[in-house]
């Protein structure tokens, strides 16, 4: 049994590893990668693959400290012997007081993320509903290439979406920006909204809000909350771009930021991640990668892969003694 | 009749969003407080829509705060309770912020740029030859 007892303690101390490591110098690796910037849609996949693998792999390792749940839910589920389970996760050189207070710091944990998410949830639809009603009772349909676009009359040039399901989506053009941005350059701002719409940026938004808000003290999550907004912005330019030419984007970015917002918090544009100035150098230097199938069949594999590592790592010593339950 | 009517609200769900923004710009057309009946008149030179269906739109936009009513004779009229441009502002203020947090509402095109960093990448920008992934020059 004693081999077992190795291979627990050696679980844990693998999650553990994991979890430093991924959070640390595999993180910033990827912060880092270059070739991030060529193929945004992907990497940004990988840092919410990192994300989910990272909570996953805390989780876990709570559920073993407090191995009571665990054990019984692993005998459950591989029909293996409590006993030999016991022996195998069960740790005498874990202090009790651990593993009763693993479940609660979980718990804890799942409902302080839970609730804010739920709360933000819930005031971002009504804002997003407040916003919708606003643009359709105000602003006039205009159509611009496929789908419709709302026109605004205001006198700030501005064009950006309100985020809903289907139907519910408006995208915003303001008539300043109509009139300001050529045929083409207007056509690549809106196809840049689009493709946020398509790739459903909002969601991981609010996914890195909720964890940056949460985890803000994490170097780890102000990282992915930062590269999420910049590889946001950077795949759908390249959407853009595509359909359009980056000359066009990078022409509407500039038209657009010599006017932009005028309000910046001080002490805030950390946060953004979107910086246009490298958004702009990034279109001048080179085109949108073509090599489109390599780079999002390795998103696709990382984020297939990595979320269920550290579950995989967790549940091993409970697939070896699968059906053990009957051997006695 | 109250199932008729109930089909019919529902079968009205989909474009409520859109008659909501129709009913508040006919409220807000008007100098003085319309009755559902004035509202039900006035969208119905585009397309007929049943008095009970202009009704509960007009009921939900009151619950919802963007309408208030005040009893006349023996019905209510409503009026706005703040101006096109109010809400227009509001909705620019959102559009124009850049600070991530509060911005997640919409998502927007641009950001801000320094005026010389502008000028320089323009400059790099016109350098560029024609744009050889341009999908019009190309062949």
């Amino acid at each position: 049994m004693s081999n077992f007892e190795a291979a627990a303690l050696f679980i844990i101390v693998g999650l553990l590893v994991y979890v430093l490591l991924l959070g640390g110098p595999v993180a910033r690796l990827l912060d880092r990668a270059h070739w991030a910037s060529r193929f945004p849609q992907a990497a940004l996949r990988c840092w919410q693959a990192f994300a989910v693998s990272l909570l996953a792999a805390v989780a876990s390792l709570l559920l073993l400290l407090g191995h009571d749940t665990w054990e019984n839910g692993v005998a459950w589920l591989f029909d293996a012997d409590m006993w030999k389970v016991h022996a195998a996760y069960g740790g005498h050189w874990l202090v009790e007081g651990i593993n009763r207070t693993a479940p609660w710091v979980l718990s804890l944990g799942v409902l302080a993320l839970v609730v804010p998410t739920l709360w933000k949830l819930v005031r971002l639809r009504r804002e997003r509903r407040r916003h919708r009603l606003t643009a359709d009772a105000v602003s006039t349909p205009g159509r611009f290439g496929e789908g419709d676009v709302r026109v605004l009359p205001h006198t700030a040039p501005a064009v950006f979406c309100v985020p809903g399901g289907r139907n519910r989506s408006r995208i915003v053009v303001t008539t300043a920006a109509v009139e300001m941005l050529s045929e083409r350059e207007l056509a690549a701002a809106l196809e840049h909204e689009r493709a946020h719409l398509k790739y459903r940026h909002h969601r991981a938004f609010l996914t890195a809000d909720v964890l940056l808000w949460a985890f803000r003290w994490s170097r780890f999550f102000r990282m992915y909350a930062r590269q999420v907004r910049r590889l946001a912005e950077m795949a759908a330019d390249d959407e853009a771009a595509r359909k359009h030419g980056r000359r066009h984007v990078a022409s509407a970015l500039l038209e657009m930021c010599r006017v932009g917002p005028t309000v910046l918090e001080p002490g805030l544009p950390a946060l953004t991640g979107t910086d246009p100035a490298e958004r702009v150098r990034r279109l001048i230097k080179a085109a949108p990668s073509r090599a489109k199938a390599w780079g999002s069949a390795l998103g696709v594999a990382v984020s297939a892969v990595v979320p269920v590592l550290p579950l995989l790592l967790a549940l091993i010593p409970g697939i070896l003694l699968a059906g053990t339950a009957h051997g006695c | 009749m109250r199932g008729v009517g109930r089909t019919d609200g529902s079968r009205a769900m989909r474009p409520f969003g859109e008659l909501e923004a129709e009913v508040m710009r006919v409220v807000w057309a008007s100098p003085e407080p319309v009755g559902i009946q004035r509202i039900t008149d006035t969208l119905n030179e585009s397309r007929p829509l049943a008095y009970t269906t202009v009704m509960t739109v007009t009921e939900r936009l009151r619950s919802k705060r963007w309408l208030v009513r005040v009893k006349q004779g023996r019905s209510y009229r409503y009026s706005a309770l703040r101006s096109a441009d109010d809400y227009t502002a509001e909705l620019m203020e959102q559009a124009l912020q850049s600070s991530s947090d509060r911005a997640t509402a919409l998502l927007h095109f641009a950001g801000r740029l320094e005026a010389a960093e502008a000028a320089a990448l323009r400059k790099a920008l016109d350098a560029l030859s024609a744009d050889p992934d341009d999908p019009d020059v190309e062949l």
